[in-house]
């Protein structure tokens, strides 16, 4: 049994069958990216705050552009070589589009990682402010933590100690843990399996422990839900992921942030922002001088006639300032904690490699929310991502299909090169579409 | 090459294929086909065990379900015990369901129903089995695409079954898993991964490259692969639906596909792409950005779930028009004009779907254009029920159980399709929208619709996929039980709906006593009604399985006298179908045509005088 019209057109249809198929494939394809744009189109118009414009490095997303466009270049050179009966040609062209693939990716990751380590802090009057942590993020301290409710119902979540003593900054050799009795518990596996039955045969659910030592914990904050290792937590106790509650006293909870831009478009008086009460007066005067700058050449251009903060451009450039010098004074006042000398190196750092960015440390109570420029940051991040994500996706898969018919389909290609130039065809005809879809992210992402 | 590799490529090309490479990882389409259907028909009976718990607590919420105390003496077997414990126990306490579990059921009725019953059964199964036939041609355009579809949609599906043993249990917020619920309930545990919203998401993800995977694979044969002769309109119409059907998932779907994934994200990544500024929980505002817009979900979701509608309906008119004019032994009245109302109701399904968001204040100018859309829909859709109506003037009608499934399916998807037009318009939607009214409305067009359709197919072919008839008696035992039941259970739905009862109610409202409780007893008799059409499925089963070995053996490949190239392979059809290329000389329902001699004439019946078209010559020999 052989399925006809494999290699060979249909005569009344003129097409071979993968030919069909590929275009049906990217008639649905344009339906996902349809509604992936038509996402982007629906939340930008529907967004209720300043919906970022150029944040992203439009030089290397020039750069990637023209990577996948000599990329399409090539895999029909590729073709064409191969239907030529150039075969080593064909295997140049086609190891070239590959590389195009890899480079794409590449630059791809340093911009993911670059967002990635980006953070933005939104606070209470409406300022934003961004910038980058410090090695060790963001962490808050809790001490005298003495008591624990641990959840041992059988049902998922259940406390584990792997979870909910993680944190805890006292040596494991100085814990020591009473039941209810005062009996001392072993926290393994035999030990849970104890406090279980202890639980069940007072018919609770969960059992209390008592440390005879105060514990100390210093936890990470993740921003994004799945890496925090807790719930939630108030001023005297924590309530980890595990279901564990514990009591305890919040002694640190302040970010630090290596402040690189300070944007008050949403502040209701820009001049008594809270970013200006961080930065020191020095970068008031600043945001002064630089708003003034803006508000006299958009007074020369548009005379009185037109209010400024109607003006979207305007805000975007009078109202938002770029933090730059300072990391001296401000670290200095950070980190009181730290030896000078040591401050010292960290601004030479800082200097020279060209991150020049006063260091603050903003109260909890200050903030509204914060983030990562991750899909939480906002709706523009967020589709940012998506669509980025799925397009590399698609560029990863592409390249992996070439690369096998580079380096896999050997034998097809002595037996049959015209089938394996079908094949080819089909590859080129979804990496034209990969390269498409490009041309359409990146105006929208990096430029408009 | 040497001499013994060559043997060796000899032998494998001979080699008998091993059991589970034939029957379990095949790239045959009828194979495929039957999985698909076997498939098919347990999640449907699942789905409507679903159901039928959940009628249990509208008729009698708070009482336990019968039975369970039995169910209680099996806490000691290890295993089963565990699960009856931490699984049922948690979920329906002493046997009572919980609203939990109520809402559990009926998210995954719904979607399971849909997405891993109705599909597979009709679009997939039907289709596979049946489409490749009537063409003409050997297999699929992508065999082992084909199988990988196959194996897509059972992983999807076995992940939505999965999902029930979750610690969060399964989804819970309806099967349109609208956001804002959707994305924030369950958010906040030790792992959004293993959560039953999320497995829900994933799943989805699956089951929607399945079909992807199978449209493509579908519209390429159809259009690549058809047997000589046969010409666009000498397709049998069942082509026709299945085409159109396939042009459906493929565009469809990816939108589904974009709103299952930025849901995901919002509930994995904590973005906000369906969650509005300034959302609470209780009085805490969710750790959340905010800025994104619930309605963009309900965008996506409908723009597919609209032509979902006729995904589901598609296949049933395309089994229904090879059941009646075969048994009806008249020719498809209208073959044209219902291959053009197929092709625009198509078309038209795509700008239907904000129908179903009438009461989210999208406005009255969008709401107005698509009342507009709506009811122009309802034109092509009469047509095709129309001609199938006129197919049977004049016949000699055979009534056995696929002609009186069909039949069936004539007037109760014309009750589901005329209960819609009041839906169309949005100033009668206002009140009837959520209630039962809707509920009654589609379950006419897919339960007594969809699935009579396919109880039809199945009787239909079943001679051609086993060599052995089912059991007339027992077919017939099945159908009138099941066409009484379905009535019982859907009619007076319109009536409780027309009295505002909210699809949603656990208790079947008995909350709301002063209002409902002239109307509470409807509740009792539905569900007695559904329970009486499980057990009217029991024939059913017998007969599928007993006929298997012990039915009737049919005498000839043709056994219904039908017209159309299915009907001319072996029986069962073997790896390749035909034994010879056939072609297709005639149009594909040539049956008592005025001045033609005999009853009827099959489309590979070479017209006396025309040449002997022999084979095409192979265009690519791989001789050894």
């Amino acid at each position: 049994m052989e399925i006809p019209y494999t290699v060979n057109a249909r005569p009344d249809t003129g097409l071979w069958n993968a030919k069909v198929g590929v275009w049906l494939f990217l008639a649905s394809e344009v339906m996902l990216f349809g509604g992936l744009f038509s996402s982007y189109i629906f939340l930008r118009l529907g967004a209720d705050y300043n919906w970022p414009v150029g944040v992203l490095d439009a030089f290397w997303g020039c750069v990637n552009t023209l990577v996948l466009i000599a990329s399409s270049v090539t895999i029909v050179m590729a073709w064409a070589s191969l239907k030529m009966g150039k075969v080593m040609a064909y295997r140049i062209y086609l190891f070239i589009t590959i590389l195009c693939a890899l480079g794409f990716m590449a630059i791809k990751t340093v911009e993911y990682k670059g967002k990635f380590e980006h953070f933005g802090v939104r606070l209470t009057d409406g300022t934003l402010l961004e910038g980058h942590f410090p090695k060790e993020g963001y962490r808050i301290e809790f001490e005298d933590v003495t008591k624990f409710t641990l959840e041992l119902d059988g049902v998922y979540p259940e406390s584990n100690p792997k979870d909910f003593l993680r944190d805890c900054t006292t040596p494991e050799a100085e814990r020591k843990f009473l039941n209810a009795a005062g009996k001392e518990v072993i926290l393994d596996e035999a030990g849970l399996n104890a406090l279980r039955l202890e639980a069940k045969a007072q018919k609770k659910t969960s059992v209390e422990l008592t440390s005879t030592k105060p514990l100390k914990f210093s936890i990470k904050r993740g921003a994004f839900g799945f890496i925090d290792p807790i719930y939630s937590y108030t001023a005297e106790s924590i309530f980890f992921k595990d279901n564990t509650q514990t009591n305890g006293k919040l002694v640190k909870d302040s970010m630090t942030l290596e402040v690189d831009l300070a944007d008050v478009r949403d502040c209701a008086d820009a001049e008594k922002s809270l970013a200006w009460h961080y930065l020191g007066d020095e970068q008031k005067a600043k945001f002064i001088a630089l708003r003034d700058e803006k508000l006299a050449a958009f007074k020369k251009s548009f005379g009185n006639k037109e209010d400024p903060y109607k003006s979207p451009h305007f805000k975007r450039h009078g109202l938002v300032l770029k933090v730059v010098g300072g990391a001296h004074a401000a670290a200095g006042h950070a980190k009181p904690e730290h030896g000078g000398a040591e401050t010292d190196t960290t601004h030479a750092e800082h200097v020279a490699s060209g991150h020049d960015h006063p260091s603050v440390v903003i109260e909890k109570k200050d903030i509204t929310f914060w983030s990562n420029f991750t899909p939480k940051y906002n709706t523009y991040y967020a589709i940012y991502f998506a669509l980025t994500s799925l397009h590399g996706l698609h560029v990863v898969a592409g390249a992996l299909v070439l690369s096998y018919f580079l380096f896999f389909d050997g034998k097809l290609l002595r037996k049959d090169p015209e089938h394996m130039a079908n094949r080819v065809e089909v590859g080129g005809l979804f990496w034209h579409f990969v390269d498409l879809v490009w041309i359409f992210l990146f105006p929208l992402l990096y430029l408009l | 090459m040497s001499a013994a590799s060559h043997t060796h490529d000899h032998a494998h090309d001979h080699h008998e294929q091993s059991w589970i490479w034939k029957y379990i990882f095949s790239t045959d389409h009828k194979v495929i086909g039957i999985q698909y259907g076997l498939c098919g028909l347990v999640f449907l009976l699942f789905g409507f065990f679903l159901m039928m718990v959940m009628r249990w607590t509208i008729a009698y919420g708070g009482a336990p379900i019968p039975g369970y105390g039995f169910l209680h003496t099996l806490e000691s077997i290890p295993y089963l015990g565990e699960f009856i414990r931490w699984r049922i126990e948690r979920w329906a306490p002493g046997g009572v369901v919980s609203p939990e579990l109520y809402n559990m059921f009926g998210d995954m009725h719904g979607t399971i129903m849909v997405f891993m019953g109705i599909v597979p059964l009709g679009f997939a199964a039907f289709g596979n089995y049946v489409m490749p036939l009537q063409i003409g041609t050997v297999d699929m355009a992508f065999p082992k695409l084909n199988a990988w579809s196959f194996w897509l949609f059972f992983l999807g599906g076995l992940m939505m079954l999965g999902s029930f043993l979750l610690p969060t249990g399964a989804a819970q917020t309806g099967w349109t898993n609208y956001s804002p619920l959707a994305t924030t309930t369950n958010m906040i545990v030790k792992n959004t991964f293993m959560t039953g919203a999320t497995w829900w998401l994933l799943a989805m993800v699956l089951v929607i490259s399945s079909s992807l995977l199978g449209a493509v694979n579908f519209i390429t044969t159809i259009i690549n692969l058809r047997a000589k002769g046969m010409t666009w309109m000498r397709l049998p119409f069942f082509c026709w639906a299945m085409l159109v059907t396939g042009f459906l998932l493929l565009l469809a779907f990816p939108p589904l596909e974009v709103a299952a994934i930025l849901q995901l994200f919002d509930r994995v990544f904590g973005s906000s792409f369906f969650l509005p500024s300034g959302l609470v929980d209780g009085t805490q505002h969710y750790d959340i950005s905010g800025g994104g817009n619930p309605l963009l979900y309900q965008h996506l979701f409908w723009f597919l779930a609209h032509p979902e509608v006729y995904v589901l309906i598609l296949p049933a008119f395309a089994i229904v028009t090879e059941v009646i004019p075969a048994n009806a032994r008249r020719p498809l009245w209208g073959y044209k004009a219902m291959v053009y109302s197929v092709l625009t109701l198509g078309f038209l399904s795509f700008i239907v779907w904000a129908h179903h968001m009438y009461l989210t204040g999208m406005g009255t100018m969008i709401s107005t254009f698509f009342q507009f859309t709506t009811v122009l829909i309802s034109v092509p859709s009469v047509i095709l029920l129309t001609s199938m109506m006129i197919t049977l003037w004049g016949g000699s009608i055979r009534f056995n159980p696929q002609m009186l499934f069909a039949s069936a399916f004539l007037p109760m998807f014309g009750i589901g399709g005329l209960t819609g037009l009041p839906l169309a318009f949005n100033f009668i939607d206002l009140h009837l929208h959520d209630t039962y009214y809707v509920i009654g409305h589609f379950h006419y067009v897919v339960a007594p619709g969809t699935i009579f359709a396919l109880f039809a197919g199945i009787y239909h072919w079943f001679p051609k996929m086993t060599g052995r008839k089912m059991s007339d008696f027992l077919g017939k035992l099945h159908f009138w039980p099941s066409l009484l039941c379905m009535n019982l259970i859907f009619g007076p739905m319109f009536w409780q709906g027309m009295a505002g009862f909210h699809r949603r109610w656990y208790d079947g409202g008995k909350y709301f006593e002063e209002t409902t409780k002239d109307m509470l007893w409807t509740n009792e008799l539905i569900s007695f009604a559904a329970w009486g059409l499980a057990l009217s499925q029991i024939p059913f089963i017998i007969n599928l399985w007993l006929s298997i070995k012990g039915g009737e053996k049919v005498n000839s490949d043709n056994p219904w006298d039908c017209t159309t190239l299915e009907w001319t392979t072996p029986t069962p059809p073997p790896h390749g179908n035909f034994l010879t290329p056939p072609t297709a000389y005639r149009g594909p329902y040539e049956y008592n045509v005025p001045g033609d001699a005999e009853e009827f004439t099959p489309q590979w019946e070479r017209p006396a005088g025309a040449p002997d078209v022999s084979p095409e010559p192979a265009t690519h020999s791989h001789a050894h």
